[in-house]
C-alpha cells in the first residue's frame, strides 16, 4: 500500500473518540499503509478545532461547577449567521448529550459531583491526547516554523489555556513560498471548487487561492493559510501518498484536480 | 523514669496509660476511654506508652479540614490496596474478582475526598471509568497488579498535580485498561456532522 498523509479528522478520531468504532476504523486504516505521515498542519488544526471544544467544555464545567448548567450553556450557544463552526458543533453536541443524560459515566450523587467527574475525565483526555499526538503515525512531517506547538497549560484557576492556537500573526505563513512557486497547481485547485458554491468554506478557499495566484508578491497571512484548509492537503501530499480523511467529499475533488488520491479509513 | 528502665512489679510507677486504638472522638460525646489504668508490663522501650505501634494513618489524624481528608484517603487506600494484594494472591479468579469489586465499591468514598488534589481525583475518576468499561469482566492478573501499584503510589503520595495523576493513568492505559468515559466521543459527533455539512 502507498503511504497515508493523515488529515485532521483522522487524528481527531484517533485521539478524541476513545473506544468508538470511528477510532477502531482509523487505527485499522493506519495499519494498512507502509508508512503514515502526519503533517504538523493537522496538529495545528486539531488543536484549534476539536481539542479546543474539549477545553471549552472542560472550562465551562470549572466555571459553572454544574454538569446540568454546562450542557445547557452549550446547547444554548447563540444560533444565527454569525455563529462559528465551533459554536455550532458544541451546540449540536450539547443538545445530543442532553437528550441522553443517562448515558454519562460519572461518579457521585450531586450535580457538582457529576461536573467534577466529567471535568477530570476531560482534563485527562486533553493531556493524554496531546502527549500522544506525535506517536500515532510512523512519521511527523512538514514542520511549520511559523507555528508554536505549545502544550495545553492549566492555571491555578483550573482553566486550560490552549494559546497559541494559531500561527504567529506578524510573519508570513511558512508554506507561502512553496505555494507561490506552483501557480498552475493553485489554479487547478481553484477550478476544482465550484464558483457558484454557497458554502462559506468553499468561498473562503477560492478567495485565498485567488489571492495567491493574483498577488504572489503580497504577504500570505495566517488567516489566508487557514482559509485554504483542505487545499493544503491536496497541495502538500507527497508523491506516492494518499490523503487519509473521513471528509472525502471535500478532499476527493481537490486531490483529483492535482492527480492525487484521497481515501476514507 | 527513663524509656528503657525496667518497671518493678507492684510499684505505682509501673502503672501505665493505654490509649485506645482509635483516638478520634465524636463532637459532643464524652470520651471516657481516653486513658485507662492498665496492668503493668515488665519492659518498655521507645513504645513504652502504647500497647501497639501507632500506624501512620492514625498519627496524623485530625478532626476536620483537608488534612483530615488526606488521612481518610490514606486510610481507605490502605484498605483498597490490601484487597488488591489479596486479589493478586488468589488462585481462584472468582475470589480475586470479589476483592476487586470491593475496590470498585470504595471508589465513590474516595471520590468524595477529591478536594485534596486533582491528581488524586483524576486517578480515582479514571478507575471508575475502567470498571464501567469492563462491564463486569474481571481484571486479569497484570491489570490487578498495575491498579495495585498505582493505588499504592497514591497512598504514599496522595497530593499530586493533575499532570502527575495523568501519568499514572497512562500506566493503566498501557496495560489495556480503558480509562475514559465511553461516551466522550459523542461530544465531537456534532462537530463531525457540522464540518461535513
Amino acid at each position: 500500500m502507498p503511504n497515508a498523509y493523515v488529515e485532521t479528522t483522522i487524528l481527531t478520531d484517533l485521539l478524541l473518540k476513545p473506544y468508538s468504532h470511528k477510532q477502531e476504523r482509523a487505527k485499522a486504516a493506519l495499519a494498512r499503509y507502509d508508512s503514515t505521515l502526519l503533517p504538523v498542519y493537522s496538529i495545528k488544526e486539531w488543536k484549534a478545532g476539536p481539542l479546543y471544544y474539549f477545553v471549552y467544555v472542560h472550562n465551562k464545567l470549572v466555571t459553572t461547577q454544574s454538569f446540568a448548567n454546562t450542557l445547557q450553556a452549550i446547547a444554548a450557544l447563540p444560533l444565527g449567521y454569525r455563529r462559528s463552526t465551533a459554536q455550532e458543533a458544541l451546540a449540536a453536541a450539547g443538545q445530543q448529550l442532553r437528550r441522553q443524560p443517562q448515558n454519562f459515566t460519572v461518579l457521585g450523587n450531586t450535580d457538582k459531583d457529576h461536573a467534577d467527574s466529567y471535568r477530570l475525565s476531560l482534563a485527562s483526555i486533553i493531556i493524554r491526547s496531546w502527549n500522544k499526538r506525535r506517536k500515532v503515525t510512523t512519521q511527523v512531517v512538514q514542520e511549520l516554523p511559523c507555528y508554536l506547538e505549545a502544550a495545553p497549560s492549566i492555571g491555578t484557576d483550573r482553566l486550560f489555556d490552549l494559546s497559541p492556537r494559531h500561527c504567529q500573526i506578524d510573519e508570513e505563513c511558512s508554506l507561502a513560498v512553496k505555494l507561490k512557486s506552483n501557480p498552475e497547481l493553485l489554479e487547478a485547485l481553484r477550478d476544482a471548487i465550484p464558483a457558484n458554491s454557497t458554502r462559506r468554506e468553499d468561498q473562503k478557499r477560492r478567495k485565498a487561492l485567488k489571492h495567491l495566484i493574483k498577488h504572489p508578491d503580497w504577504i500570505f497571512t495566517r488567516d489566508l493559510c487557514r482559509d485554504l484548509g483542505d487545499a493544503i492537503y491536496a497541495f502538500f501530499c507527497p508523491a506516492g501518498a494518499v490523503v487519509l480523511t473521513t471528509n472525502l467529499r471535500d478532499h476527493e475533488r481537490l486531490t483529483k484536480a492535482l492527480g492525487k488520491l484521497a481515501e476514507k479509513p | 523514669m527513663s524509656d528503657t528502665e525496667v518497671a518493678k512489679p507492684g510499684s505505682r510507677r509501673s502503672q501505665i496509660l493505654l490509649f485506645p486504638s482509635d483516638t478520634r472522638t465524636t463532637d459532643g460525646e464524652k470520651d471516657t476511654s481516653a486513658a485507662t489504668l492498665a496492668t503493668p508490663v515488665l519492659t518498655r522501650g521507645a513504645t513504652a506508652l502504647v500497647p501497639h505501634i501507632i500506624e501512620i494513618e492514625r498519627l496524623y489524624d485530625a478532626p476536620s479540614g483537608e488534612s483530615y481528608k488526606v488521612v481518610k484517603a490514606i486510610d481507605l487506600l490502605k484498605e483498597v490496596t490490601g484487597w488488591l494484594s489479596e486479589a493478586r494472591d488468589c488462585e481462584d479468579t472468582v475470589e480475586a474478582d470479589q476483592y476487586v469489586q470491593r475496590v470498585q465499591m470504595t471508589l465513590p468514598r474516595l471520590f468524595a475526598l477529591r478536594s485534596i488534589g486533582d491528581g488524586f481525583g483524576v486517578i480515582i475518576n479514571s478507575l471508575n471509568n475502567v470498571f464501567v468499561n469492563l462491564r463486569g469482566t474481571p481484571l486479569n492478573r497484570d491489570q490487578v497488579a498495575i491498579v495495585w501499584r498505582v493505588l499504592r503510589e497514591l497512598r504514599a503520595h496522595p497530593i499530586l498535580s493533575l499532570e502527575q495523576g495523568v501519568r499514572h493513568i497512562e500506566e493503566l492505559e498501557q496495560c489495556g485498561l480503558q480509562v475514559d468515559p465511553p461516551e466522550v466521543g459523542e461530544l465531537l459527533d456534532g462537530l463531525q456532522s457540522m464540518q461535513n455539512a
